[in-house]
């Protein structure tokens, strides 16, 4: 696991540094007449980024390891594992909403595909979830602001919270929240319907189903009770798979729904190459990465006692 | 400039004494029925740091001057009136200003405003070793002396007939009390205080959700007694169109710009209305002028002819703007009202070019010294005017048969080419001054950068010696009409040497609620007057 | 932007298995696929879609009355009519012409974004699996390791250290969409170099890579078709994000990504939708053909589906 964080710290590091902007543009504003003056070289001198790469990696590194320090934004100067651990309630609580709704949605319509494969009812699943993975997601977004905050005035087109109307704090955020889950839940039913579906199929052909069956055990009882429990196996690697996600946060859904998430984060950061953030950013998600990695291999040992773990 | 000085001054305490016998916190005109209600307003992005003249983002800014004061103010045409100082003195010979406080002010926190703070607050902004983002403004500051609790003398090191709006302008009060270690926590980049200020204000600091809201309330205690608005909420939406949606929604009520073509969309709304506004601002089409390619005049102005400025002005802004003529907003005293924009006339822009030694090849491209002419029209990806302004001078430099492209760059990689000088062309804008405009910074020779992009902002890399000395005098100049004089000559020698493509100023459309009265918005500052907006009852 | 692959490939790999180690029956075996494959109605579509795609991409310039990247301010927002089938954008450019010049450039795009990271993964994942052991183990971890940082964000900070274009774009997607092939081909092979056949290639002295590329790879190709497929359809996505965030294609040259996400603006999309309606279906049915080639194809090259 170590290493594993050592060559994502590098990769990551090198990827940035390459980069053509410059992390003192911020601190120009060429279209305002105030502030022109300022000694650019000496933000430079300050920030560390005029020196050459191999040694600002090797202070990063030693910051990391010797005072477990993220090290200070370019931007504000506010550390920056301060600034992350601030957002990420934020995106928990909107993936977390998302992958929620989208679970409950896409199991049942897995099953039932799986089940009645090829029927019209199947097909028009099949067809909704292409067209699900086919509209992209930033475009979809918008329209679903314009129909439903702006024409239909249902739910709030930004932000997590509302302005102090009359709303307890819990039933606001909430209500800011609908839109962009759902949004969000709309591409992520779409696969893991189809995930469902391929896993159920799976299961269904295989011989103690028909055993099942031909001892005529009712069809409701082989689905639900042998059928369903083996096939949400695989539910879990995905929700390993899903891991980086849930915490990357959906970067393009925060941007565009003003949520102060992790996701926006990123991608401000990125925009003003605020080094020490997006280092920040990608090792904060790598290491919950792998703590959840392992953890959805531990549930997954649980679940199956096929697997005994010690014996890889 | 005494003179004037005084006669403000006399103007001032007048002023002063009529208030005093109605009350000290309420300004004239006070009208307690208006008092109540929140607005909220917008930002593309969070700030960045609470601390005065720590910032150079506007979203900073904004909520610094509604939580700041300071001693110096201005009125609606850039001219110094009483802030904090209710009167101050000049005296030529020892260089040195005598402020004035008024009696009885407050800090946010409830703790008195004295000399001493506003003796400490100018020491933080001239410390060698400050990180004061406007120090330039303050450099000529010789000394800050206490003469009593309430009065405090400025010596300036030379002349500066922009002391008043500039530094004793933006220099915002600091409590002392609040930076127990000096320098250290005016400099510290993640204080308390830089996310909790305290300041004079007429607004309070309330709360601060990163990435989502910032917060001010009404201070009580304000000298000027207090503004109507309760609170002032700011939102943090990522761009135009989600300000408008929000806007026709009602979730917001304030925006400072509609784009020229949504603004159909936000008058259809029957609770919106718009204003439009003069903002002082040029937008220019610009170029590094030590460019081989721009180094003859000629071919300058030659572009500056190829330029359909109407089309600009009719068919993008849609009517709201004024043709460009130079780096001077026309509702200022500095512009130079001889100075014709240059016409559309490709034919006149063909023979400059001939003229200039640029002849057709035979693929009908122009060559000099077997070299073709061909260059990109740069612009910041995300901006809906520049494109458009960009594609419309190709259009024309491609009839002259110029290779013209236009290209979109990513935000930080623009500002890092065109600081360095290397973009062939580019759209830009220049803005936020108003009568005090002063161009030092962006037409001085000492400012052009160097190939870092360090050491100014004249990055169009403009240096004639006239220039220089324009601006150096018209720095030294007390009277006002003569100052201006100076930038009417500077005005029509940059418009003459074409050192870029004037193209416009934009008038700006703001939206807001129906029911919000009382704005202002000045030539610099489109929350100018904050403190009078209110809600009809 | 691989989850989905990752998704649809869990599946695969539980299915594959069976039946593709005997060799020697390729006429027959693409026949039988062939034969599912015209079952699959979706799937037929979805190939005469994107068969057409290609020929409008590749003929593009025969249609072109006006040029693409030019403009006329003055011809701003034109409903569709018959000189301007597809309306005019706020710049004033055809959206049709623009729209057939932006398939030659998103397709290329994912077409050859695939093609690269295709090779790289397949290599990466034979050799990996090939080898296993110590080499395996190292290889993988780097696999882990970069899977474990968000998939779109290590495209975004690709895409921002290069000066944006149709190559750096290519090149941002290339770069870790190798991931999910290097993991399922060398699942794969690991599974089939126990076999027979690779056994017996070993006793008989043949080079280690003649192993790996003539007996074991061809054996992979079912699921190295199918992902390479839905790789296409979440590159024209992936294409269309990045210039929404302004890193991908720079206007004016014309992508549906940049010309979608150009028509973003309220006003066009509220009163002049046709500048966002044509490429976002551009892009929409790009997709959903592609994606329907890909299911296709896996149920086309699944055996089981022999059953039924």
């Amino acid at each position: 696991m170590i290493p594993l964080l050592f060559i994502i710290s590098i990769v990551s590091f090198l990827l940035m540094t390459m980069a053509p902007g410059d992390p003192t543009a911020m601190f120009v504003n060429p279209e305002s007449s105030k502030g022109a003056e300022q000694d650019l070289s000496a933000i430079r001198d300050k920030l560390g980024v005029d020196k050459p790469i191999y040694v600002q990696y090797a202070k990063w590194i030693k910051m990391i390891v010797l005072d477990g320090d993220f090290g200070y934004s370019f931007q504000d100067g506010r550390p920056v594992l301060e600034k992350i651990v601030e957002r990420i309630p934020a995106t928990l609580l909107l993936m977390g909403t998302a992958i929620f709704i989208s679970f409950l949605i896409a199991i049942p319509i897995g099953i039932y595909s799986a089940v009645r494969q090829y029927s019209p009812l199947d097909n028009t699943f099949t067809f909704l979830s292409f067209l699900g993975i086919s509209i992209p997601s930033f475009f979809f977004a918008i329209m679903m602001m314009l129909v439903f905050s702006l024409k239909l005035g249902w739910f709030p087109a930004s932000n997590m919270r509302g302005d102090g109307g009359n709303l307890p704090t819990a039933l606001d955020i909430l209500y800011h929240l609908i839109l962009p889950a759902s949004v969000l839940a709309f591409g992520l039913v779409a696969q893991y319907s189809r995930f469902m579906r391929s896993s159920m199929l799976e299961v269904i052909h295989q011989d103690y189903i028909r055993t099942a069956r031909a001892k005529g055990v009712t069809e409701g009882k082989v689905v639900f009770k042998h059928a369903f429990r083996n096939a949400l196996l695989p539910i879990i690697t995905l929700i390993g798979l899903q891991l980086p996600h849930l915490f990357g946060g959906a970067l393009i859904i925060e941007q565009i729904f003003a949520w102060p998430g992790m996701g926006r984060l990123a991608i401000g950061s990125i925009f003003i190459r605020d080094y020490q953030v997006i280092m920040g950013v990608t090792m904060v998600t790598a290491v919950l990465v792998v703590i959840g990695n392992l953890l959805a291999d531990i549930l997954y040992a649980v679940v199956d006692p096929r697997i005994q773990y010690g014996k890889t | 400039m005494i003179k004037k000085l005084t006669a403000v001054t006399i103007a001032a305490v007048l002023l002063i004494s009529l208030l005093s016998g109605v009350s000290s916190a309420a300004r004239s005109g006070f009208d307690p029925k208006k008092v109540g209600g929140k607005v909220v307003l917008t930002s593309f992005s969070d700030a960045v740091t609470l601390i005065p003249l720590r910032a150079n983002d506007q979203a900073s800014n904004d909520i610094i001057g509604m939580v700041f004061d300071s001693l110096v103010r201005k009125d609606f045409y850039g001219q110094p009136i009483p802030g904090m100082a209710e009167r101050w003195t000049y005296d030529a010979k020892t260089l040195s200003y005598t402020f004035y406080l008024r009696k009885g002010m407050k800090f946010h926190d409830g703790k008195p405003v004295t000399a001493n703070d506003v003796k400490f607050s100018f020491d933080m902004y001239t410390h060698p070793k400050t990180l004061n983002t406007y120090k330039a403004d303050f450099t000529d500051i010789q000394s800050v002396t206490v003469v009593n609790d309430l009065t405090v003398k400025f010596t300036l090191k030379k002349k500066n007939v922009f002391f008043l709006t500039n530094a004793a302008n933006s220099g915002a009060i600091l409590p002392k009390h609040l930076f127990p270690r000096g320098i250290d926590d005016y400099n510290a980049d993640n204080s308390y205080f830089s996310r909790h200020p305290v300041g004079t204000g007429p607004f309070k600091f309330k709360e601060w959700r990163t990435d989502e809201r910032v917060v001010v309330s009404a201070f009580n205690d304000y000298w000027n007694g207090r503004p109507y608005l309760d609170e002032v909420i700011t939102r943090i939406l990522p761009d135009n169109n989600v300000e408008s949606i929000n806007l026709i929604k009602g979730d917001v009520d304030f925006v400072q710009v509609i784009s020229p073509r949504t603004v159909a969309d936000v008058e259809k709304s029957s609770n919106l209305k718009t204003v439009v506004y003069d903002r002082g601002r040029f937008d220019y089409i610009g170029w590094n002028n030590d460019n081989p390619l721009f180094q003859d005049k000629k071919v300058r102005q030659a572009m500056n002819y190829a330029m359909d400025r109407q089309a600009v002005v009719s068919k993008i802004m849609l009517g709201r703007g004024y043709l460009g003529t130079g780096p001077f907003h026309p509702k200022l005293p500095q512009e130079n009202k001889n100075v014709k924009p240059y016409p559309l006339d490709l034919n006149k822009a063909a023979q400059l070019l001939a003229e200039a030694g640029w002849k057709k090849g035979s693929d009908g491209i122009l060559e000099k010294d077997g070299k073709k002419f061909e260059i990109e029209i740069a612009y910041n990806n995300g901006n809906v005017t520049r494109p458009k302004v960009a594609q419309i001078l190709a259009q024309n430099l491609k009839k002259l048969g110029i290779k013209a492209s236009v290209r979109g760059y990513e935000w930080s990689l623009f500002l890092d080419k065109q600081q360095k000088g290397t973009l062939d062309m580019y759209v830009l804008a220049w803005g936020g001054y108003d009568g005090n405009v002063e161009h030092y910074g962006i037409l001085h020779s000492s400012a052009i950068p160097d190939k870092n992009g360090d050491g100014g902002n004249n990055a169009w890399h403009v240096h004639y010696s006239k220039v220089d000395q324009l601006l150096e005098a018209y720095l030294q100049e007390e009277d006002s009409s003569k100052r201006n004089k100076i930038y009417q000559e500077l005005h029509a020698f940059l418009a003459d040497e074409a050192i870029a493509i004037f193209t416009h100023h934009p008038k700006l459309t703001a939206g807001m609620n129906k029911n919000l009265l009382g704005v202002r918005i000045s030539l610099s500052s489109p929350y100018f007057n904050i403190e009078d907006w209110y809600w009809k009852k | 932007m691989s989850q989905q692959n990752a998704v649809i490939d869990q599946g695969l790999a539980a299915e594959r298995q069976t039946e593709w180690s005997q060799q020697g029956k390729m006429q027959t075996r693409a026949a039988a696929v062939w034969n599912r494959y015209k079952r699959n109605k979706f799937a037929v579509a979805g190939f005469i879609v994107f068969t057409i795609y290609i020929l409008a991409a590749i003929f593009a310039p025969l249609f072109s009355q006006y040029d693409p990247e030019s403009f006329d301010i003055m011809d701003a927002d034109l409903a569709p009519s018959l000189s301007h089938p597809f309306g005019t954008d706020s710049m004033g450019a055809d959206v049709f012409i623009r729209a057939l010049f932006g398939a030659r450039i998103s397709l290329s795009v994912a077409v050859i974004a695939t093609t690269v990271t295709v090779a790289f993964g397949v290599i990466y994942g034979a050799v990996s699996g090939y080898f296993g052991r110590a080499v395996d183990m190292i290889m993988m971890r780097i696999v882990d390791a970069l899977q474990s940082i968000p998939s779109f964000f290590l495209l975004l900070i690709i895409a921002a250290i290069m000066v944006p274009s149709m190559w750096s774009t290519i090149i941002a997607l290339s770069t870790f969409g190798w991931l999910n092939m290097a993991r399922i081909v060398r699942g794969e092979i690991l599974s089939l170099k126990e076999r027979d056949y690779a056994t017996a290639a070993l006793v008989t002295g043949e080079p280690k890579r003649a192993i790996i590329f003539y007996h074991i790879l061809p054996n992979a190709i079912a699921p190295i078709i199918v992902i390479a497929t839905l790789d296409i359809a979440n590159n024209i996505i992936a294409e269309a994000t990045l210039s929404f965030l302004g890193l991908g294609i720079q206007p004016p040259t014309p992508s549906w990504g940049n010309m979608l996400s150009s028509a973003q603006e309220l006003v066009t999309l509220t009163t002049y939708p046709w500048t966002a309606l044509f490429p976002g279906l551009c892009i929409m049915i790009a997709v959903l053909a592609v994606n329907f080639i890909g299911d296709g194809l896996r149920d086309a090259l699944d055996p089981r589906q022999k059953n039924k």
